[in-house]
């Protein structure tokens, strides 16, 4: 299996490797999110892949030659994108927690509705203990969840099937969501 | 012990999901966890989170980015557009209803004044998506350049937030509709089809699936009294594939399933994802099946009645009827009028139809892509062929293939079966291993992770026949326009023995040794050739000798020093053609086997051959008998028979100088190098008949070429894709000629 061009070490480093890119990444992409949140107050929503695909194209036009590798690309994307989801969730939700009395404020908001800014910061916090147990799953979640990538570009960034992300997708989902939900129940 | 267990999860888990009814879902699960309870809760309980999982992860990064609304004011679905204006485009009449929108006839203001079709997506189809993958389609569609293609000029948003194509504007009529009234016959009709088939081709040159193909996106008109189709909507469907298929499919009153009755199998079961060139092929199958026949392969009503679980059935599991079959079955009065609307009677028609033509669309319409036609450039050139009157490759399925089509059919009852097996083996094993942990867990973790190993390397192989039946489609395309290296590069990245037989692989790999043949890589030419005769299997025996492939590979082992190699070919060559009755394959076969000397094993099995060539020798013509004297020469000189082998080189050599087919030969040499081989002949025979003034002859001139024409091979022009035999002919002529130079 030497011949094997995608053997059990190399995958978890090319993510890392991506990480290198992080900072030109996340700036286009951040600043992609503030225009377009300006532009669109009308409440149309920032899709993470809309984003990454305006982001490959802006930086695919600005330096032609550093971004030719467009697997590369989405790979950092996507850690950038989670920064950004996770930041502006973190907004949010210090946001709208001032606007609660001081007699909400120190109780855990057990009962109430989850919001989608609740979901996703748990979804990243349970994130950060798959990524000890189970790196593979974990980076799947980063790309597909994140990323908003499709199979297909997840497989082309990982260098695996099709078929092998959807497995992967759907085990790490499941996964990731009984251990959300035992964490709730203890 | 952790990743091991992890993986046998994984699999476990990925099997359970992949079995369709809950009771064999569940007596799987009971099998496999028998006596590990703990194990059973866990993949219950993975299962369970997996059906809430898409619930719980989808929407939430869309909700977190939303600025002012958490939902997009959402379109209703059937409000009529009351605009008459979009952006740039103004409406001017509503010309159509599709299942996935409306389509107008605008007209374009600026920058152009032009006509266009402008197609409003309906649904709550997520605008930004759609758009953004149209951004990223554009510059493959912007490069399609096509008489037959209709281009997408543009994509934008209405005021209302619904997607928007503007299409080239074109004149026509559906194609199974204009073939009707203009009263097509079927030839007419393959002429047509052929033309689309063009078309799409181009698209896949550039990397565009049209996804879509079906009658009402082929149209066509007369223009100056010539059919012209056009082929429209091209990456409309990758751009909409964004939203899930399913819902949509069951929203839109049945409409949407007229499509599903054009949808390869790959592409209605993976929602669109798993989708190749051969998805095209497979619609075009279906266009084509309608365009003979009359019948669509599955009917859209019935489709749309069942709902699409059972129509996703239907199309995964059902046997398209031959369409002669569909003919057969008509009632006489339908028969004839379809057969009028094909300017013939119902009779002809059916003769027209059954056999080749039969053939050639039940291959388009395999459920398994790997046993369709791998491009449709291959679909057109089989449709050429039929037309003139040549044998189709298109072929009745074997046996074996039956029996593969039962397993199919009755896949369900199959799988489990071998799944409960399989895992139950699995499950036996992992359970003694958590028995022995405490003592023997070393060991025994070995063995699982062997168990896990087999798996994933059988997935890595599947892997690397996928890829690499992709790099022969690449290759084979890069050599249609001339790529050879780009060609070679692409085939290259992939194992070579990865890759499986087929008629394209054969050609993909004839066209790159050759190519290395003439660049004198022969060791690269060799790897090549020597994967000839297992994709060869396709050929029966004697018309191999026809393809040139046995005089390919011989030559080029001896020039490569592949000695070793050069014995197992032989052997092999003897074992398939010892009893030939074609003179081509004997002759080829005898001079193959003794450019060395041959061992008397082999001498005694090529007497049969032997004696075959020395009877025909007499009744065959010019061109024939040359080749018959060199190789029967050649086999004198190895029988220990100098005298006959003079004699018999000798008169190849008054053949040769008179010959008029070699006064034609370009690049011209080839008499020399047949000179040469029998100068080489004729030097060895006198040396054993000791007959020393004419040896020292014979040398002088065999040195006499080597010397003019040594290096020579490079001067071949390798642009000529006929060179190869010229090659072959100078590499025979080397061999001998330094074996009896390099003899003394």
């Amino acid at each position: 299996m030497s011949q094997d061009p995608q053997t059990s070490e190399e995958k978890p480093d090319s993510i890392t490797e991506s990480a290198r890119w992080l900072p030109e990444v996340y700036e286009e992409l951040r600043h992609l999110a503030a225009a377009r949140m300006a532009r669109e107050a009308d409440g149309l929503t920032l899709q993470p892949t809309a984003l990454v695909h305006e982001a490959w194209i802006k930086l695919t036009m600005r330096d032609d030659r550093k971004w030719n590798d467009r697997e590369h690309f989405f790979r950092s994307a996507a850690l950038a994108m989670r920064r950004i989801l996770v930041e502006s969730a973190r907004r949010k939700r210090r946001r709208s927690s001032a606007l609660q009395s001081n007699l909400e404020r120190d109780e855990p908001m057990k009962n109430a509705a989850e919001t989608p800014e609740d979901r996703l910061l748990r979804i990243d916090e349970t994130l950060k203990k798959l990524e000890q147990q189970d790196p593979e799953s974990a980076r799947v979640v980063i790309l597909k969840f994140f990323g908003g990538l499709t199979n297909r570009e997840v497989a082309e960034s990982l260098g695996v099937t099709e078929r092998t992300v959807e497995r992967q997708w759907a085990y790490a989902k499941s996964t990731l969501l009984t251990m959300i939900q035992s964490d709730e129940n203890s | 012990m952790k990743d091991t267990s992890r993986e046998i999860e994984m699999l476990l888990f990925d099997a359970a999901l992949q079995i369709g009814d809950e009771p064999t879902r569940l007596a799987f699960l009971d099998q496999t966890c028998v006596g590990k309870p703990e194990m059973r809760d866990r993949l219950d309980e993975l299962l369970d989170a997996h059906r809430q999982s898409d619930a719980y992860f989808s929407g939430v990064t869309e909700a977190c980015t939303a600025v002012a609304e958490p939902f997009p004011p959402t379109p209703p679905p059937d409000a009529p557009e009351s605009l008459d204006r979009i952006g740039a485009y103004r409406l001017l009449e509503r010309i159509g209803e599709g299942g996935c929108g409306v389509v107008y006839l605008a007209e374009q203001e600026s920058p152009v004044r032009r006509r266009v079709a402008l197609k409003v997506i309906r649904l709550g189809m997520d605008t930004e998506r759609v758009i953004a993958r149209f951004e990223i389609e554009r510059q493959a569609l912007a490069m399609m350049d096509h008489p037959h293609i209709a281009h997408v000029l543009d994509a934008g948003t209405t005021p209302t937030g619904r997607p928007f194509f503007a299409m080239e504007w074109v004149r026509g009529r559906k194609i199974t509709d204009f073939c009707d009234e203009q009263r097509l016959g079927i030839r007419q009709r393959l002429d047509l089809f052929i033309e689309v088939c063009q078309a799409i081709q181009h698209a896949h040159q550039k990397g565009v699936i049209h996804r879509d193909i079906k009658p009402s996106n082929v149209l066509v008109s007369m223009q100056d009294g010539k059919m012209e189709p056009k082929v429209i909507d091209f990456g409309i469907a990758k751009a909409t594939d964004g939203s899930d298929l399913t819902p949509g499919l069951t929203d839109v009153g049945g409409q949407p399933m007229g499509t599903l009755a054009s949808m390869s199998p790959e592409q209605a079961a993976s929602g669109g994802i798993d989708v190749d060139t051969r998805s095209d092929v497979y619609s075009l199958g279906i266009l084509l099946y309608e365009l003979l026949c009359g019948r669509a392969a599955f009917d859209p009503a019935e489709l749309g009645a069942s709902g699409y679980p059972a129509a996703l059935e239907i199309l995964l599991h059902r046997d398209v009827p031959v369409p002669s079959s569909v003919i057969a079955g008509l009632t006489s009065a339908e028969a004839a009028a379809l057969a009028a609307c094909r300017d013939t009677d119902a009779a002809k028609w059916i003769s027209t139809i059954r056999g080749d033509l039969d053939q050639v669309v039940m291959k388009c319409l395999e459920k398994d892509r790997s046993r369709r036609y791998e491009t449709v450039n291959g679909l057109a050139l089989d449709l050429a062929r039929f037309l003139a009157n040549e044998p189709v490759l298109a072929r009745p399925p074997r046996r074996l293939y039956r029996l593969r089509k039962f397993v199919d059919r009755n896949r369900a009852a199959c799988l489990s079966t071998l799944l409960i097996t399989l895992t139950v083996l699995a499950g036996f094993a992992v359970s003694t291993g958590m028995y022995l942990r405490e003592n023997a867990a070393l060991k025994e973790q070995q063995r699982l992770r062997q168990v896990a190993e087999t798996a994933r390397a059988a997935e890595t192989r599947l892997r690397q026949q996928a890829q690499a039946r992709a790099n022969v489609s690449k290759a084979s395309l890069l050599l249609s326009q001339g790529k050879t290296d780009e060609a070679d590069t692409a085939l290259r990245k992939t194992p070579l023995d990865t890759i499986e037989p087929s008629r394209e692989a054969t050609g993909v790999f004839r066209s790159l040794g050759d190519w290395h043949l003439i660049h004198h890589r022969w060791k690269a030419a060799a790897e090549c050739y020597m994967l000839l005769p297992l994709a060869n299997q396709f050929i029966s025996g004697d018309q191999i000798s026809d393809t040139g492939d046995m005089i390919r590979t011989a030559p080029v082992l001896l020039l490569a020093g592949m000695d070793d190699a050069y014995e197992t070919h032989r052997a092999s060559l003897i074992q398939r053609f010892a009893n030939t009755s074609s003179t081509n394959a004997a002759e080829q076969l005898v001079k193959m086997c003794l450019l060395k000397p041959a061992p008397p094993e082999i001498m005694g099995q090529l007497q049969a051959p032997v004696a075959f060539l020395k009877k025909k020798a007499a009744t065959e013509h010019p061109w024939m008998c040359i080749l018959i004297q060199t190789s029967l020469a050649l086999h004198e000189l190895r029988a220990g028979n100098p005298a006959d082998a003079i004699v018999r080189a000798d008169q190849a050599l008054v053949l040769v100088q008179t010959d008029p087919m070699l006064d034609q030969r370009e690049p011209p040499g080839s008499r020399e190098d047949y000179q040469a081989f029998h100068h080489s002949v004729i030097l060895m025979a006198c040396r054993q008949t000791g007959d020393a003034t004419r040896a020292a002859a014979e040398k002088e001139a065999v040195e006499d070429y080597l010397r003019n024409h040594g290096e020579e091979f490079t001067k071949l022009s390798p642009s000529e894709d006929t060179l190869f035999l010229p090659v072959v002919e100078r590499a025979l002529a080397m061999i001998l000629a330094r074996e009896a130079l390099g003899a003394e």
